[in-house]
């Protein structure tokens, strides 16, 4: 469906783009709880951090991704 | 029915919470909790929604199937060797290497097979079946990187992370035809910028290039045919 696709090309390349942007302790959190369904708690342990930390990681960084796919739409820019 | 737009008493701990329950690793008793307030609250509702579609969309980049041996391990490897980097230059790159490492996962590619397609080819870049990636180079050096995902509309996305040029800078794109369109602009910070746009058509596009308000380009990605 072409409107589905819109969505998920635009989203892909803004969720990868604020991926890069995140601090490297929040995108190791985000890709293990996002990418391989680690929790918290699992991420606490591997990261040898404390469970609030590694739920504090995944909230911030998950928070930044979530603003990049609802900034508002540019203009489509014909070629 | 949803009863109230939400009570910031009330929603604040559940929206700590909505990051995890999106990709689903909450626990079944707090999930349950979470969910029930956010079928009665809008505002946590949209929020859960925004969330889902992050997490829907990263799971698009796990390769079908189990990962591949040792598969985590080298991307906790690819993190850890950008978190050991100091030069905040160097670590940006990092940063957006691992990006292109996710996306190697899409095409099937394993991290190692990345670094040597990104450290070894002077026209280093990459295909999936909806996204493209290529380096964007000054005289050999990458200044940065271009993303175009396919679609209806298609996206290009240009990132730049080295160098030193500050100020308004343009997107320009040449076609297949031989035309030259300038398709948008953005500012560089030290060397620092991103820019990104939907475009009508990504198979068209043969390269991108970052000019400078002068004309001069400074910089050329060449995307795959």
């Amino acid at each position: 469906m072409p409107e589905e696709a819109a969505i998920t090309a635009g989203a892909l390349v803004r969720v990868l783009a604020a991926l890069a942007e995140l601090p490297i302790e929040q995108r190791r959190a985000v890709l293990l709880a996002a990418m391989y369904g680690r929790t918290a708690a699992e991420i606490a342990l591997s990261e040898v951090i404390p469970l609030g930390t590694a739920k504090s990681r995944i909230r911030t960084g998950m928070a930044k991704l979530r603003k990049a796919i609802v900034i508002e739409e540019a203009s489509c820019a014909t070629i | 029915m949803r009863d109230y737009l939400g009570d910031s008493r009330q929603c604040e701990p559940i929206q700590e919470e909505l990051a995890e329950l999106a990709p689903g690793i909450l626990s079944g008793r707090r999930r349950s909790e979470v969910l029930r307030h956010a079928g009665s609250c809008e505002r946590c509702s949209a929020e859960l929604d925004q969330l889902s579609i992050v997490a829907d969309t990263m799971l698009r980049l796990v390769p079908q199937g189990e990962p591949p041996r040792g598969f985590e391990l080298r991307l906790a490897e690819r993190l850890q060797e950008s978190a050991v980097e100091r030069r905040p230059r160097r670590v940006r790159r990092a940063s957006v290497l691992s990006a292109v490492a996710v996306l190697a996962v899409v095409l099937g590619f394993g991290l190692g097979e990345v670094a040597t397609l990104r450290g070894g080819n002077n026209q280093s870049r990459a295909a999936t079946g909806n996204l493209t990636s290529a380096d964007l180079r000054r005289h050999g050096h990458v200044l940065g990187e271009v993303f175009v995902a396919s679609g209806n509309p298609a996206w290009m996305f240009m990132t730049v992370d080295s160098g030193a040029w500050s100020g308004a800078v343009t997107c320009q794109v040449t076609l297949v035809d031989g035309r030259t369109v300038a398709i948008g602009q953005f500012k560089l910070s030290g060397g620092y910028g991103t820019w990104g746009a939907p475009i009508t058509s990504s198979s068209q596009v043969r390269t991108a290039q970052l000019v400078a308000p002068s004309g001069a380009v400074i910089a050329t990605a060449h995307l795959p045919v």
